[in-house]
């Protein structure tokens, strides 16, 4: 990316030569000798279709990804902190994820445990981590005025199933935030949303980028939404980066054909006659 | 809006509603859809858009009799239809849903998949011929007749869907979200097939979606929906660069751009909070809980929707009332 130095210190994130290959599954690995730098407050897009690899590369990061079922090979700098991607064993991914390294999934119905309430849910990762009880409410209310949700009190008592979509997923968003994590792996977090619940999310993490100095890799298909939040964009297809740089110069100048093919295949309200294009579309096969 | 006597279809004031259990002993009343009225003609495409719970799936599930009607009138080709008496298929409306994984038998072949909706309304003759025209149509091989769903891709198997609408020729096509499930190649080749079939076919269609960019694309007129009532309706131009609904411009701004950071856009307009829940709506305007704009008329009554152009309409009194200066 642009603007490394070499030393990798000013970048919170960087892994280089990342490659996960899932068992049982004879052909190209789901991700190929991937290079990312995250910019310590900056956040990083990464963008392709299903399939891509982006989410892979995304649950690598955050040692998400089962030794049983994949072959992982690759390393990390976090921070100050070299990490193995393939051979670090899991009781260490445990002390990273939540302190260092926060989540947050597309589907926050599924993220959240349907049996404890909101507080608990905010309480018991700190309680896990030896914070005392009064401490850690504390901690869980400002949080949830952190991410916005109103009428904090009535929505600690609360189950996930009575919160809304927006509202689950900035439950999602404060539960990742919480163990005070520098960087923050969203992976489609705004995709099951409805566009202005989307747009009020897309803020809201600009805001807590900000607030909490995170760095964030902020994974979606859609390249437009990207290219709104992020500073940077990487392109994956197939499992390997095919172009990776500011956002603007990636959207405006993108050097390599797939890219012009995401940024030409979302119909847009400026686009008249975008599906009429014929020659376009039934060259695509 | 204009009465039209061209064929198609036409809805005045219609109204759905839900009972939903409260309790073991209560229920109370959702009001899905709350007088909502428009008219399609014959070979144009009315987009349907809005956000989760605005009542937009629900409107074509009232029209094809799956969902309970509260009140107001559907007239199709001129003649009243009522969901509760007449089939959808005998009226001359075909549907589509959603996801074809849950929409088409996964025991039958494609074929029965598309020829059944003859044998049920009665009809026996050139069958097959018409079938493979529908395949051509759909640009879908012959030898796809053979195979079961779980064998076809998403865009086949939606293809598959729409033939099987297609078969009994309707005169009203309903397709509710059909390409979210795509993915963007997918749903572009869809797209297209149903812009060239709605020539052909003379069909009126009726397009749901959440999606307001891929609406101005597919359709004639697009309406926005909120908690059920219609805001706006317009042509592509009315809506994208005249939209004067506060909603609208909402929705507008909130769809991602290449072109502008979002926040530029927030210093013209941000919308907060979230669509109220639809067993709790007051009287007045359903939007003025979330509207930049409202007034205390606002509270007492719903808007009426108001002429802008012969195709442009609006339910504000914002907009009145700046009309009307």
């Amino acid at each position: 990316m642009s603007d490394s130095n070499g030393n990798g210190l000013q970048s919170a994130i960087e892994v280089q030569h990342l490659t996960v290959t899932y068992r049982g599954r004879r052909g190209a690995p789901a991700v190929l000798d991937a290079n990312l730098e995250v910019p310590r407050k900056e956040i990083v897009g990464i963008v392709g279709q299903s399939g891509s690899g982006k989410s892979t590369l995304g649950m690598a990061v955050a040692g998400l990804l089962d030794p049983r079922q994949c072959e992982v090979s690759g390393t990390m700098r976090l921070g100050g902190t070299s990490i193995d991607l393939g051979s670090t064993e899991n009781s260490v991914w445990e002390t990273l994820r939540g302190s260092r390294i926060g989540y947050v999934f597309q589907d926050a119905q599924a993220a959240l445990n349907p049996l404890l309430t909101v507080e608990q849910l905010l309480v018991q990762p700190q309680r896990h981590r030896g914070v005392d009880l009064s401490a850690a409410r504390s901690i869980a209310r400002e949080m949830l005025e952190a991410v916005e949700i109103p009428d904090v009190e009535r929505r600690l008592r609360q189950y996930p199933h009575e919160l809304s979509g927006g509202m689950k997923q900035r439950a999602v968003i404060a539960a990742a935030l919480i163990g005070k994590p520098g960087v923050l792996i969203a992976d489609e977090p705004t995709t099951a949303l409805d566009v202005t619940l989307q747009a009020q999310i897309i803020r809201l993490l600009k805001r807590l980028k900000d607030e909490f100095e995170l760095s964030i890799i902020f994974i979606s298909h859609d390249i437009d939404l990207v290219a709104d939040i992020a500073s940077h964009i990487v392109v994956m297809k197939d499992g390997v980066v095919i172009e990776a740089g500011s956002a603007d110069s990636v959207v405006r100048k993108p050097s390599h054909p797939y890219t012009n093919e995401l940024i030409r295949s979302i119909p847009r309200l400026e686009k008249v006659g975008f599906f009429q294009d014929t020659e376009f579309w039934s060259s695509r096969g | 809006m204009a009465e039209r006597s061209t064929p198609g279809i036409s809805l005045r004031q219609l109204s759905v509603d839900y009972r939903i259990a409260q309790g073991i002993f209560s229920a109370g009343i959702l009001r899905a859809v709350r007088g909502v009225s428009f008219d399609v003609s014959a070979a144009e495409t009315l987009a349907l858009v809005g956000e989760s719970g605005s009542g937009k799936s629900t409107v074509l599930r009232a029209i094809s009799g799956l969902a309970p009607i509260a009140g107001g009138e559907i007239r199709i080709d001129g003649s009243a239809h009522d969901p509760s008496l007449t089939r959808a298929i005998d009226a001359g409306i075909a549907m589509v849903f959603q996801n074809p994984n849950a929409s088409l038998n996964q025991r039958l072949t494609v074929r029965r998949i598309i020829s059944d909706p003859l044998h049920s309304s009665g009809a026996k003759q050139s069958q097959s011929s018409k079938v493979d025209h529908l395949l051509d149509m759909l640009k879908l091989d012959r030898d796809f007749l053979d195979r079961y769903p779980f064998q076809l891709s998403g865009g086949q198997k939606q293809r598959v869907a729409i033939a099987r609408a297609l078969i009994s020729s309707p005169q009203v096509l309903l397709l509710d979200e059909p390409t979210s499930a795509l993915d963007v190649a997918n749903q572009a080749q869809v797209v297209q097939i149903l812009q060239d079939l709605k020539r052909d076919a003379q069909l009126a269609s009726i397009f749901v979606t959440h999606d307001l960019p891929l609406a101005t694309h597919v359709a004639d007129r697009v309406a926005v929906l909120y908690l059920g009532s219609i805001m706006e309706v317009g042509s592509q131009s009315e809506l994208v660069e005249n939209a004067a609904h506060p909603y609208t411009q909402a929705l507008l701004r909130s769809i991602p751009s290449r072109k502008i950071k979002s926040a530029e856009r927030d210093q013209n307009f941000r919308m907060s909070g979230e669509i109220p829940s639809p067993m709790d709506v007051k009287r007045g305007c359903v939007f003025r809980s979330r509207c930049p704009v409202a007034t205390d008329v606002c509270a007492e009554t719903a808007p009426e929707l108001t002429q802008l152009s012969p195709t442009h309409s609006v339910a504000c009194h914002a907009v009145s009332i700046r009309s009307n200066h």
